[in-house]
Order: structure tokens, then sequence, then C-alpha cells
């Protein structure tokens, strides 16, 4: 038991910790959105035009970025100091911070290779970069029942499962267009050709444990977890382990077996000169795994079995049969009753839409403030934030933005960041948590994004043409 | 699209500008230094972490049979009434006739003569005859054997001449008959210059009947004989000459006997325990109708009478502890002859069944004792009589065996029976764990109340804990007993479910009984209203156990 809690004790922190400083999601970042001068804005709203004729991201270091999220609570609510200075996880601290149903995101995501260029009215942008995002849901039923047990359940229905998860790890080529149709209106389009390695994919974990009372436990299943690994082969046949092929693990990083599409749609409106409107949605898309996948489902759409206890019956004909073996028996047909089956199915993840809407107002040509409300997606749940703005320009070289975000059970989330041009070097800094960087273990949401761009011919296309830039603060 | 360095921006850092690009990368790098020491996972410590689980651990539908099953009690069940009786039996059998009727061998029959006198000359022979009645020895006196048909035996014959011819010698046994021939051997002796001439010869008798002569004046007896064939030659006269045939009957084994075999001796002992009263420790009971057969079975034709040495129930525990169940005073018959087939039914068996009950044994009052045990010791004897004149017959499996049936009809009433048993018993639990709390749930539907307490017995078995520490124990509540003659469970309305709870054990008591090597169950049993009830073969006791078990991570 000892190292049991040993074992879950630093891997319940990992996860929330750990996990945030090495992964993100494949969500950018909100307060980008009004750092227009940073080409990495299009990816939040396809219609945003950047202001320069033309840009390069240096190579894998354009846009760099790490994002973490677990909203119900951060490690100082949970890990907790004794009087002899030694640490422990508080589980009442941890089950009161917990909601009905609890996020832990976390993305990276790196760019690779990334340029722009505009035709006309046309901003035509690539990029090709790797994405690693994970999307976890967890019910707080589940983490009672493994804090507390089941006893407080009697008489009530509790899921022991109940969790969506998504984790994917892909590579991303897309091309972007933003079309100026008007000094009031812009469009934007962006289609990606994703290739997966990497997948958990959850379509139900339902573990659902009734007991009418001490003598009896109803399990109900319905169970189907989607997974590709590299090099992950078909044997043992209807095993619940893995057998990983190394060489086959490596080659599955340049595999195109699993494909799949995504695109992103944005538009914008300037009603008066002084606000700017956007409205997109992106991630619309999914991947399809063909190579080295396995489904972990139940055998019918709802498995059912009910536990009631070893009949001893037996035990008073033999002096061989044990309880020991009486209750083996009856775990295995309780096994065979829920039909847990290992499957070799090729499936479909669907990636997590976000959808954007957004305002700009600037009071003068250097002040904006922005508003910014964004909602996930994500199986189901819907993961709502809010994001308040100010950017001010320090003549045309230096940017400085600062926020405020309300998201999902975290509210302490202030925004800070940068961009500087010299010459053509770009370089952008910013987190949509400065005190979550300062202080990792207070934060429940943190994010950096770090990127260094070439960019050329900033308004030289609206100069010569004489019009007004559709992106505030950039007309010369 | 070209791009000329007039397009590059026109931007360049000013003294404005460089001081809130500076003061904020500054801030970046500042918090980011902030939070290097925030997470020191050295210093982690256990949770405090206390789950408590809950499980069923036990249920089952118990029918009596499967209660009792284990040790050999064998249940029937009225198939109009389906009332079950329980009946304990043992079997006795005797010995086969093979083991201990013997055909002794017959050694030194000589069929010999040393005054033959004959002359024969060259070309020309002339033949001799011998008889040498002989009466077979017996292994028993007064044994007399009408005909013997043999399994196995085999017929030796080591034959000796001194004539000083070639002679053909036949060897005859008349009494010994195979497929309507009686045994007769042939063999040549032929003379080449030297006496005796001798020969040795043996016939395998399987399969031979041997019919002995026992008529007035004989017994036992069979006739061999030698007929010789003496052909002439130019050897002079020597005669009188001699010839000896000295025969053995050896490994005689028969598959059947006819005759009068005399008085043998059957001891036959053993003891019938009854697993219903296995762990009784005292109290009473009460059970109506109950009867001990005694069932033989004889295919020896023999008469048989048996003795009763002992037909005694014993108890260690309620008193008088022992009780004579063939008392002569209650009219029990002792000794008994069991009768045999006779010649006419040679190879059959009979079967004679004997009833012992209330009105001529001490059957009932061995019962109420709750023996533990009942012991036989009989004495079997063939021919009590002894009378030659009664043909006997044996085949060589022929025996006789002596059923024992107690038959208990579930009929009866008990109060206060006290039962207790001790099994072996590992108290296996986490040594994480802070509590564990049963419950038991029973819905009953014999007629039959139980207090049961469970001790915790260390390997010298002194007692650890108890596992109900109040006086209530009573988990099993006797069902409701209808009028006579059928004295059944009144279902309805239906039988209640019983939950009963004892005291959960917390951390000290768990660490106490980690020593637990045996669990001592005694039980305190009584009918409803401890009156008589009647058990059927549907009854069952549903039983139900669960516990909650709290775990804590910190110790």
């Amino acid at each position: 038991m000892k190292n049991i809690t040993k074992l879950v004790m630093p891997l319940m922190i990992l996860v929330f910790i750990v996990t945030g400083a090495h992964f993100a999601s494949a969500q950018q970042g909100r307060n980008i959105n009004f750092l227009r001068v940073v080409p990495q804005s299009i990816y939040i709203n396809p219609a945003i035009v950047p202001p320069y004729d033309f840009y390069i991201g240096f190579p894998a270091l354009s846009s760099l970025k790490l994002e973490f999220k677990n909203s119900p609570f951060d490690y100082n609510d949970v890990i907790k100091q004794t009087n002899n200075d030694s640490l422990y996880l508080d589980t009442q601290a941890l089950l009161n911070s917990l909601k009905k149903k609890n996020y832990l995101i976390g993305e990276f995501s790196n760019e690779f290779l990334s340029f722009g260029f505009r035709v006309k009215q046309f901003f035509i942008s690539f990029n090709l970069s790797e994405k690693l995002y994970s999307n976890i849901m967890y019910p707080k039923d589940f983490v009672s029942l493994l804090l507390e047990g089941n006893a407080q359940y009697i008489g009530t229905t509790i899921n022991a499962g109940g969790f969506d998860v998504n984790i994917t790890h892909y590579h991303e080529l897309a091309v972007g267009m933003s079309y100026t149709i008007s000094k009031k209106w812009s469009a934007g389009f962006r289609a990606k050709y994703l290739v997966g390695v990497f997948n958990l994919d959850t379509k139900n974990t339902d573990i659902n444990l009734y007991s009418p009372d001490e003598f009896s436990i109803n399990v109900t299943t319905d169970i189907q977890v989607n997974m590709a690994i590299p090099g992950n082969s078909t044997s043992p046949e209807d095993s619940l382990g893995f057998d990983i092929n190394g060489n086959e693990f490596l080659r599955g990083f340049y595999s195109f077996k699993n494909s799949g599409f995504a695109f992103d749609l944005g538009m914008q409106y300037t009603p008066i000169e002084k606000l700017t409107l956007g409205l997109s949605v992106t991630d619309i898309g999914f991947i399809n795994w063909k190579s080295g996948v396995k489904n972990i489902v139940t055998n019918k759409a709802t498995s059912s079995s009910t536990f009631t206890g070893v009949d001893i019956g037996e035990m008073f004909s033999s002096d061989t049969v044990k309880f020991s073996d009486q209750l083996n028996e009856m775990l295995d047909s309780l096994r065979e009753d829920l039909g847990l089956k290992v499957t070799y199915e090729n499936y479909r993840s669907w990636l997590t839409p976000k959808i954007y809407l957004s305002g700009i107002y600037s009071l003068t040509p250097k002040d904006h403030f922005g508003l910014l409300f964004r909602c996930d997606l994500f199986k189901g749940n819907i993961l709502p934030a809010l994001t308040l703005n100010y950017t001010r320009e320090f003549g045309k070289a230096f940017s400085l933005m600062a926020g405020y975000s309300i998201l999902t059970n975290s509210y302490a989330n202030f925004a800070l960041g940068f961009a500087v041009n010299a010459g053509p070097l770009q370089l952008y800094l910013m987190t949509d948590n400065i005190l979550g960087i300062a202080q990792l273990n207070n934060t429940r949401y943190t994010n950096t994004h770090f990127g260094i761009n070439l960019v050329f011919g900033r308004a030289q296309w609206y100069q010569k043409n004489g019009k007004q830039s559709p992106e505030p603060g950039l007309n010369p | 699209m070209k791009i000329h360095p007039s397009d590059w921006p026109k931007a360049h850092i000013t003294h404005d500008q460089l001081f809130p690009f500076l003061f904020i990368l500054s801030l970046f790098t500042l918090l980011s230094s902030c939070s290097k020491d925030d997470f020191d996972f050295d210093k982690m410590t256990d949770p405090d972490w206390s789950p408590t689980w809950s499980a069923p651990l036990i249920h089952s539908n118990l029918t009596l049979h499967d209660i009792l099953k284990k040790g050999g009690t064998l249940f029937i069940e009225d198939p109009v009434t389906h009332q079950l009786t329980l009946e304990y039996g043992n079997s006795l059998f005797s010995q086969s006739a093979e083991q201990y009727l013997q055909v002794p061998d017959q050694k030194d029959m000589k069929i010999e003569s040393a005054a033959i006198n004959i002359v024969v000359g060259p070309g020309d022979s002339t033949y001799f005859d011998i008889e040498a009645p002989y009466s077979f020895s017996t292994s028993q006196e007064g044994q007399v054997f009408d005909s013997i048909f043999v399994k196995t035996g085999a017929f030796d014959m080591d034959i000796s001449s001194q004539i000083n011819h070639s002679i053909k010698v036949i060897i005859r046994l008349p009494n010994a008959v195979k497929n309507g021939k009686g045994l007769e051997i042939t063999t040549n002796l032929p003379y080449a210059g030297t006496l005796p001439v001798q020969k040795t010869i043996s016939i395998d008798l399987s399969g031979y009947t041997i019919r002995l002569n026992n008529t007035p004046g004989h017994v036992n007896e069979i006739i061999p004989s030698a007929h010789m064939i003496i052909y002439g030659d130019d050897n002079p006269n020597n005669s009188p000459y001699t010839f000896t045939a000295i025969c053995d009957l050896i490994n005689l084994k028969f598959s059947k006997i006819i005759g009068y075999f005399g008085q043998y001796n059957y001891p036959l002992e053993d003891t019938l325990y009854l697993n219903l009263f296995k762990n009784n420790m005292s109290g009473n009971i009460h059970l109506e109708e109950i009867d001990l057969f005694l069932k033989t079975t004889n295919s020896i034709g023999m008469p048989i009478q048996l003795t009763f040495n002992d037909l005694i129930a014993h108890s260690d525990k309620n008193p008088p502890y022992t009780v004579n169940i063939a008392d002569p005073s209650t009219g029990f018959p002792n000794p008994i002859t069991i009768p045999s087939p006779d010649l006419a039914h040679m190879g059959t068996s009979v079967d004679t069944t004997f009833q012992f009950g209330e009105n001529n044994s001490n059957i009932i009052p061995a019962i109420n004792l709750s023996p533990t045990y009942i012991y036989f010791n009989i004495n079997g004897m063939s021919n009590p009589a002894n009378n030659p004149a009664f043909k006997n017959f044996v085949y060589d499996t022929s025996r006789f065996s002596v059923d024992f049936d107690v038959v208990l009809p579930l009929f009866g009433a008990i109060s206060g029976f006290y039962v207790e048993d001790t099994v072996d018993f590992d108290f296996d639990i986490p040594n994480q764990a802070s509590m564990v709390d049963f419950k038991v749930r029973t819905e009953n539907h014999f007629p039959l109340n139980a207090e049961i307490q469970i001790y915790f017995a260390d390997k010298d078995y002194n007692i650890l804990d108890s596992l109900f520490s109040s006086s209530n124990h009573q988990i099993l509540v006797a069902a409701p007993v209808g009028p006579a003659p059928d004295y059944r469970v009144i279902e309805n309305p239906p039988i209640k479910s019983y939950t009963f709870s004892p005291d959960p054990f917390y951390k000290e008591d768990l660490e106490r009984l980690k020593q637990t090597r045996f669990l001592m169950i005694q039980a305190k049993l009584s009918t409803y209203a401890q009156d008589l009830v009647k058990i059927y073969a549907d009854y069952k006791l549903d039983v139900k156990l669960a516990a909650k078990i709290t775990i804590t991570s910190q110790n």
C-alpha cells in the first residue's frame, strides 16, 4: 500500500505540473490575437492580414509554444507542508478543489518552416509544424473513488471511468490565404494536411458501479478506447499489453499512413475606423489512423455484470476447493461478462475545434483595447474563455501588450508580451499568465510563446496603394 | 515579388522604446528564475489517504445437502413429500472363499509294483496294470470334497522302471475329467542298456474337475493307475521287475468346490462415524422414526451365523456416553443366521434385511445420544450346526457382506444443541488496514435457530478475540413451522432476511489478529420453538457476507 501511495502521489503531481512544463495544446494562446505585428496571429483568425509584404519564420524558432492547464487546482492547493518541513498531498483539499468535470490540457507546438507573402489583395501563408497536444477531462467521481473508496457510494451509481481523452502528436502542413475584400471586410481560409504519429482517443470510458447495498456490486461498462502507437504490433493477439517494435516505432515518425485534413475559417469586419471585429473557427478536421492501431472495446454496447460474492457451496463438499480459487474463478467470470476485447480496426479522431470572437478598439493609433471570447469544443465539453487586452505601440519597433483572461476555473491569468522589430528581424515573446511563469506551483494555467521572424515590407503595400491597413495601429 | 532594402521596416529602437523593452525582458527573465525551487519531491511523504472499500465477499444459497455432503452423508429425498432423510452406512465383507478354504497339495501318490513277473520273447509284447487308491488330505478335519473344479493346478509324475525292455506306460486318473474324458497320459520308456529308465512328466490340470469317491467306505478317494505294455527283445529275463510312478497334485486352486467344509469363523469389525454429530459439544436432540438396517448378501453355499459381540453407539460429550444397541433385553436377536443359496442356486446370492427399530433395539436412545460413532464387532460362523449331511458349495469368489445403514428421517426437535469446530485460518489482511467491518445477511428457510460465535485463536489455541462482543449472536432466525403431520415451514408471509453486524475491528484489533491461526466456531442450535420440525429438500439458507475495509496510507 505504501508503495502504491508513493507511486500515485508523484504521479498525480507530475501529471498536473511536470506535464505542463513539457506539453501544451494545439491551441494558439489568446493574447497573440492582439499582437498583430506578429505574423503567427493569423493562426487565431485566418482573415487577419499580416502587415508585411513578406515574412519568413526563423527555421524551427519562428513559433515555439508551451502551454499547460489544470483547471481545478494548482500545486500549492494540494501539496501542503507539515511542521517538520516535509510535504504531503492533502487529499481532502484535492477533493474539495475538484469540480464534476476537470480538465488537464497541455500543448507543445513548434514551427519548423513558415513563410507568407502578399499578392495584391491576397496574403498567402505556409507553415510546417510539429504539434503535440493532450486534452484530458477527468471526473471528480473517479478521484473521489480512488481517494475515499466506494463505501460512501452504497445506494448510488458512480462512474469509475467517465474520462474524455485525446492525446495526439501530428505533423501539420498548412497553406492559408487572407483576402482583403474591402476596407471593411476581409476573409481567410487555411487548409491543413495532417500526418498523425501517435494518438490516444476515447469514445466511451464508462465503468458504472452500483451497489444497492453492501452485498452486491453491479458493474456496467461501455468502453471504446482507440490508440495508435508507432511500431505497435497486433501480437500477442487480443492482449491488453503492448509489443512495440523499436525500428518500427522510429519509422512511425516519418510514416504518412495516418493522414488527415483540417481547416480554419475566419473573417474580419471594420465597421468604423477604430473598431475591428473578428470571427473564426479553427481546427475543424480529423486524422484517419491506420498504422499501429489498437482498440479496447466492450463486446456489447453495454456490458453488465453483478458481483455478489463467492459461492462457498463447493467448499463444503471438498477440502481442496479454496476461497481464493473460488474468488479467482468468479473474477474471471466477471471479466468475461464485461466483455473487454481488443481489436485492430482503423479509426478516425477529431481535432479540438475552437471558436474565436474578437473585437479591438483603437483609442489612439498606438493604444488598442481588445476583447476575445474563445470556446474550445472537446468531446462534448465546452471550455469557454474571455480575455481583455491592452496593446501599446512604442513607435514601429516595439509593441507591448498586457491582458487578463478568465478560463474555466482559473481567474488569475495576467498576460504580458512584446514584439520587437530590429530591421527585418522580429522577436516576440509572450505569456497568457505571467504569474504562472513566476510561480509554477501556484498556477493552474500558463503558457509561453516565443518566436523569431524576418519581416519585410511592413505597410508598404498600403502606402503604395494609398489604403488604410485593416489592422489597427499599423498605418504609417 | 522583389524585396528591396527600402522595403524593410523603418523601425529602429529609440531610447524611449529601449527602457520598456529591457524592462519587460528582465521581467520575463526574473519571473522565470523565481520558479526554480518550487518543487521538491524529496520532501514528499505519504499522503493522508484513507479510502474505505466495500465489497461483497460471500453469497451462497445453501441446501442441507450442500452443507453436509462432505463426510459421506447420503441424502434420501422422499419422492412424494420431499422430506429429507440422512443415511449413514458402512459395509463389511467376509473373506472370499479362496482366501480361507484351501485344497492341500496331495503328495506321494505311489503307483508301484515290485513283483512284476513277466516273460516276453523277442518281437512279442505283454502288459501289466497297477492301481493305487488315494484319499485326499484336507486342511480341516471332517471336510469332504465331492467335486473340485480346478482353476489352476498340476499333476506331476516321477516314473522309474527297472525293466530291461522298452515299455509304453499309460498313467490314468479317471477321477479327473475334462470334456467328458478322464485324465490319461501315455509315455514311452525305451531301454538302452541302463537301469533304471526314468521320466518326469507334469500335466496342467486347469479346467479339470476332480470327482472324489465318497461312497460308503470311501472318503475323498481317487484312484490313479498305470497300464504298461512291455516289448520283447533279446535281453535276458530279469523278472521280477520293479516299476514306480510317484504322483503329486500340487498348487490346486478351485473355481468351485462342492462338499462339506466344516466351520470357519469370519471376524468383522468397523466403526461408522455420524458426520451429523461430529462437532456436537452438548445438548439435546430428539429424532423420531430412526431405524438401523442390517442388510446381508451371501453367495457362500453354507449357512452363516452372525454373533454381535459389540454394537454400541458412543459419544464423548453426552451421558451415558455409550449405548448398547444390541441389548438382548430390547428383544434384539443375537445371534442371527443369514440364509445361503442352495445347490440348485449355485452362483447366486441371497439378500436379507433385518430392521432394528424402537421395538427390538436401543437405536433411538443411541442416536439421541448424538453419537460420534457406532462401533460394530461381529463374528460370523459357517455351518453353525456342523452337520456334514448339509451339502456346501463355494466359488472361489464367494463371500458374504453385511451392510449397516442408520436411517435418520430429519424429523425431530433440537434444543440447546451445541456444536464446535476448529478450522485453519490465516488473517491475511494488508498492513495498512485500519478498520475492517463485516456484515452478514441471512434469509433462513430452515426451521432452525443458530447462535454463532467465532473465536480467533493463535497457534497455541489461545483466544485472541471474538467476532461478536455482544451477547446477541443469533445470526439464523428459525422460520416458523406449520402443524402436524407435515411440520412444514410457513412461507407466507415471505421469510424475512436479517442483517447482523459484528463490531468493527480497528487497527489494534487487527494487529492482534495477525497471529490468528485457527478459527474456533461455536454454534448453539435449536428448532423453531424447540419443537418438532421436518426438514425438506427445498429448504435453503441464503447467506451473504460483506466487508468494509479502510486502508490508511500513513502508518
